[in-house]
């Protein structure tokens, strides 16, 4: 048995008539992987990971973590897990010492191991040196390096991690997702749920794809990307109507779809070496001017693209 | 279990490091139990400043009448050495002088005394005449006290004519016809009846505090003990609900549901927060108890009914506190409820006005809060009484405490299950 | 007129600044007209231990009085009334009082009271009333009797000339007649009229807390910055804000005076243009004290302690709690140095004493220095992260 197992996870808040937020979700996640949950916003990433958590009970399916229940077997759950939530939830009137300890002493931890292991998190996440000051005066990066921290007094053997690293500068950015891989390599396997499709494609194992609270594809970054047949991404700005111009060039022969966003062009093409200088003898048929031009390979942003018609950052 | 501690010390932790709240728990009260303790003029009884009296004298009667001028005795008792802290006298010419002083606020009250009153009271069969007091209608303490005086002064000149009548009618009873011989009677009986009067008085009333409790002295209880209770108590349950209301914060932030994806138990996470705010309020409670014996000198009395008292108002303060919070949606608004309902509370029990009784309903009525119960017994144990004596109120509090308590541990329960 | 929409949706805040008010003022109200001058009577207890003549007599008197209901009780019962306060005060008449009485020996009565109660000052008052009363017949009485023996030799009896005296008495020669200045004809102020522009002010302070902090909360959320940075500049933010509590606090005092006016007959209206000077300057200071506080502190828990302790310290000192009279004169000259204090002149003035817009020039002159400063001083230091 793998060691997350999700099987038909439903979830409806205020039924009969209200929001589906996760419909009938089932995967797996092998002991020792990283395992990515990408959508945008909206796609019932956090709701899976608080389902996952006891947190909220399911309207229906079942998951099991290290084989016990989270419907039946919460405690044993809770303790395997260790969950880093979307938001800073600490006490910022507290200082980092006395934050991670008080979290220890929630799973249990006590006297010197308390301590000792506090002393420990607070070197791995490079917070040794201002563990006396409250978390008040921590930058966001900071902050969010306790938050993770936080999760891993008690040794969890899986760590949910939602959005981690949402509105931090690049270089906390960095540390953290170094910091995952650091865990991982040391054992511990990874939920992570994520809108940012580099960190996924950087950090995962397996990348799982939601939308609509339902996974829509499923698989390792090369898997995904060959799903959709490799097809590449082509932006163009340019200086007309956008609309006709879309309508023009999904006529053009090689174009899979075409979409407006930010103002700009964005078309899928099977091969962008043929597609482009065909694209331009529209546009200049039609006296379409193209003012800028950016051609991508295919990644999991175009996969979101092809399997839904929309832009995965929306 | 020991978790609930982690989680109560944290708390209490938490609250004692943020100074605004410490200065509302701690600061706030002691403040303004400052500025209305030197309201009423320091520790024990009043002082009021001198009321500003105007008199006219416009009782021009011939030297010859019983007792002297009865306008100018008016006069000399109001100036006179007994009134001289109370009241400050001026005597002006005319009726309108005195009038128009009243009028434009530079006295509180006018003495107008009518012009004839001697030669009006000193014939046997005399028409009634009056003193008029005009007052200042925004004051009420002065006018009062000019009242007691001249309705004193004016009981002695009603008996000393009494006094005179009687005589009359008595001799003429007796068989007395000369009218000169009459009047000379009367006149001797009015004087002899002021003579009397102002020598060793036939009744005397005394005044003085209930006794509360089979103790052979009732304690002198200055004004400070009642208005630091009062406010104690009133800031005992805002301070609880502050503290009551980081559930609901918690809940916002997300502290409060990372709690709940730890191994730790729902109900050993409520449990602390309710500990939490018990111990925040009861430690406010010891430290203004210490306050106020240090700072205003105040004997709570005995220590068995001050403790049950502290720990009675803890309790409510933390059971009504917890109730308002599990009722209340978001943090916001769970701050306007607490103050409001407080504040209703604090003003119907009691609290700013001391225990000045009216009397009647509104003795009844302070019965329907708790704080109004709390009160009742830091008066009765400001004033010596024993555990016996705080018995009822703390008994009911504490049946206060453990409703609301229970109301909102299940409302919590159920919006957290 | 976004705070307006903000407060208006607010249902909380509605409760607070509108319901609260209401209810309280109507409860006050209720308590205060039950116990205004000359329409209800003040209980007091009543234990007679003697029985005598004397000692009926007395209680008779007392019964007669307009200002005091008796009731009879047993002397054991006399300590835990007062103290319960089921009456204000109690009257505890000793064995041997009449005996002492008519020997001409000295005799004593007590009353238990509990010291500041008003209740009770007034019961006191009708106790020596009636005392005097008492002795100034059986004196008067005496003194006749033994003036008229001196000079014809012949001694009436005693209850004859008590007779004669009493009955003198019941028709007093001298009284006292009250009038108060400013009052109309025939109207008698009340407890309520000196407790209701008290309560007033008391309300408009405290809603400063929900007006300062909603605007700490803005302030915390960046709504105001975004505010800034619109066309608005920094004083016609401040203006903005300062109008919505102005409004709010207008429509409160609206409520308020429109309740006691209408139900509880407190005559604010007797000078309406004085009165809406008087409301439109409480209101104003009231709102550039609140962007005062708000400008001040930058968390919501220091705005909320703060604002607590000022507006229960202006209340207090200001004389809405209780008359100024009552406090020491050190005291009573501090409390002219906050703008409460000349509000409520000016409100007490306009209805008990029937000032118009000349008198309450000077008090409400002094509030709006004290407004402009407040004002002044919040748009100077309006500032955020």
């Amino acid at each position: 048995m793998r060691f997350v197992e999700v099987t038909g996870l439903r979830k409806q808040f205020d039924p009969p008539k209200g929001t589906v937020a996760v419909d009938g979700l089932s995967f797996g996640i092998e002991q020792g992987e990283i395992y990515s949950l990408l959508g945008p916003n909206g796609a019932g990433k956090t709701t899976t990971i608080s389902i996952l958590s006891c947190l909220l009970r399911p309207t229906g399916g079942d998951a099991s973590v290290g084989g016990a229940s989270i419907i039946k077997q919460q405690a044993a759950v809770k303790e395997a897990i260790g969950v880093v939530p979307q938001e800073i939830a600490l006490y910022p009137d507290l200082t980092a010492q006395e934050n991670l300890a008080f979290w220890g002493k929630m799973y249990g931890l006590r006297g010197s191991p308390l301590d000792a292991r506090v002393e420990e998190v607070l070197d791995l996440i490079d917070l040794s040196d201002r563990k006396k000051d409250r978390l008040e005066d921590f930058s966001g990066g900071m902050k969010r390096r306790v938050n993770i921290g936080a999760a891993l007094l008690h040794k969890p053997r899986i760590l949910f991690l939602d959005e981690p690293t949402v509105g931090i500068d690049p270089q906390s950015r960095r540390a953290i997702l170094d910091g995952i891989k650091d865990l991982n390599r040391q054992g511990t396997t990874i939920l992570y749920t994520t809108h940012y499709m580099e960190e996924a494609q950087e950090l995962s194992d397996r990348i799982a794809i939601m939308d609509h609270g339902r996974m829509i594809a499923e698989g390792t970054h090369e898997e995904l990307v060959k799903s959709i047949g490799g097809q590449a991404t082509v932006e163009l700005t340019v200086d007309h109507d956008l609309d006709r111009t879309l309508a023009t060039w999904c006529a053009v022969d090689g174009v899979t779809s075409a979409l407006a966003e930010d103002g700009r062009a964005r078309l899928l093409v099977s091969d962008a070496n043929s597609a482009v200088p065909r694209l331009f003898e529209t546009a200049t048929r039609d006296g379409i001017r193209i003012t800028g031009i950016n051609v991508a390979e295919p990644n999991l942003e175009t996969v979101f693209l092809t399997l839904t018609g929309r832009a995965l950052r929306d | 279990m020991r978790k609930v501690f982690y989680i109560a010390f944290k708390d209490v932790r938490r609250t004692f490091r943020d100074i605004p709240a410490l200065a509302t728990m701690l600061a706030a009260p002691l403040i303004i139990a400052l500025v209305l303790g030197s309201a009423f003029g320091g520790s024990t009884g009043f002082s009021i400043a001198p009321t500003r009296v105007v008199v006219v004298d416009l009782d021009a009667a011939p030297a010859q009448s019983a007792g002297g001028q009865i306008g100018e005795s008016i006069v000399a008792t109001l100036t006179g050495p007994g009134l001289k802290d109370v009241l400050l006298v001026e005597q002006v010419v005319t009726e309108q002088e005195a009038r128009d002083r009243v009028d434009d606020g530079d006295a509180a009250v006018a003495v107008i005394i009518p012009a004839g009153l001697t030669a009006a009271l000193t014939q046997t069969q005399a028409a009634s005449t009056s003193i008029v007091l005009y007052r200042d209608p925004t004051k009420t303490i002065g006018p009062g006290i000019v009242n007691t005086v001249i309705q004193r002064v004016v009981a002695q000149v009603n008996g000393a004519a009494a006094a005179a009548g009687t005589a009359a009618q008595l001799a003429v009873a007796t068989g007395v016809t000369d009218p000169a011989v009459i009047i000379q009677l009367a006149t001797t009986a009015s004087q002899a009846f002021v003579s009397k009067a102002q020598s060793a008085p036939l009744l005397t009333v005394d005044a003085r505090e209930p006794q509360v409790t089979a103790a052979e002295k009732t304690k002198v209880v200055g004004v400070a003990g009642p208005v630091l209770a009062g406010m104690m108590v009133f800031f005992m349950f805002l301070a609880a609900s502050n503290v009551a209301r980081s559930i609901l914060d918690e809940d916002v932030n997300g502290t409060l549901p990372r709690l709940f994806t730890t191994p730790t138990p729902r109900g050993v996470i409520l449990t602390g927060k309710f500990l939490s705010v018990m111990l925040v309020v009861l430690i406010q409670a010891v430290v203004l108890i210490v306050a106020g014996r240090l700072i205003f000198g105040i004997d709570w009395g005995a220590p068995a009914p001050v403790g049950a008292l502290t720990v009675g108002g803890a309790a409510v303060s933390a059971g009504f506190a917890v109730c308002l919070m599990s009722l209340a949606r978001t943090p916001g608004q769970a701050g306007a409820i607490a103050s409001g309902v407080f504040l209703v509370m604090a003003l119907v029990g009691g609290n700013f006005v001391g225990t000045a009784n009216v009397g009647g309903i509104f003795g009844t009525v302070r019965l329907f809060t708790p704080n109004g119960w709390l009160l009742k017994g830091w008066d009765s144990t400001l004033r010596g009484g024993s555990m016996g004596d705080v018995l009822l109120p703390v008994v009911v509090v504490l049946a206060f405490a453990l409703v609301t308590l229970s109301v909102g541990v299940v409302l919590f329960r159920r919006r957290f299950s | 007129m976004k705070d307006l929409l903000q407060t208006r949706r607010d249902r909380m805040a509605a409760l607070f600044t509108i319901i609260l008010p209401i209810a309280f003022t109507v409860f006050f109200g209720l308590l205060f007209g039950g116990f205004s001058s000359g329409n209800e009577r003040i209980p007091l207890a009543v234990a007679d231990g003697d029985g005598g003549a004397v000692a009926q007599e007395l209680v008779a008197l007392l019964k007669e009085s307009p200002v005091v209901d008796v009731r009879i009780v047993q002397a054991v019962a006399v300590e835990k009334q007062v103290d319960d306060e089921k009456v204000a005060a109690a009257l505890v008449i000793p064995q041997g009082f009449s005996a002492a009485m008519g020997s001409g020996g000295g005799a004593a009565v007590t009353v238990v009271r509990v010291l500041g109660s008003t209740g009770a000052t007034s019961v006191e008052e009708a106790v020596r009333a009636a005392v005097d009363r008492l002795v100034a017949e059986r004196v008067a009485g005496t003194v006749a009797i033994d003036t008229v023996a001196a000079t014809t030799g012949v001694s009436s009896g005693a209850a004859e000339a008590a007779a004669i005296a009493g009955g003198l008495l019941a028709e007093p020669v001298l009284t006292v007649a009250t009038q108060d200045s400013g009052s109309r004809a025939g109207q008698i102020p009340r407890g309520f009229d000196q407790a209701s522009p008290g309560m007033l002010v008391n309300w408009i302070m405290f809603s400063l807390l929900t007006a300062a902090t909603g605007l700490v909360m803005e302030r915390k959320n960046g709504a105001v910055q975004r505010l800034l940075t619109t066309h608005a500049t920094r004083r016609q933010v401040i203006a903005g804000k300062s109008l919505a509590m102005f409004i709010i606090t207008m429509i409160q005092q609206v409520l308020l005076i429109g309740l006691g006016q209408l139900v509880f007959g407190v005559d604010y209206l007797r000078d309406p243009a004085a009165l809406l000077l008087t409301m439109i300057t409480l209101s104003a200071m009231a709102s550039c004290l609140g962007l005062l506080l708000a400008t001040v502190f930058r968390s919501e828990q220091a705005v909320i302690a703060t604002t607590v302790i000022v507006s229960m310290v202006l209340s207090a000192l200001g004389g809405a709690w209780f008359p100024l009279e009552v406090t020491g004169a050190g005291f009573a000259r501090i409390a002219h140095f906050v703008p409460t204090s000349w509000i409520l002149d000016s409100f007490r003035g306009i209805i008990l004493k029937g000032w118009g817009v000349p008198d309450v020039l000077m008090p409400l002159g002094v509030v709006w220095l004290f407004t402009l400063v407040f004002f002044g001083v919040a748009a100077w230091r309006f500032r955020f992260e």
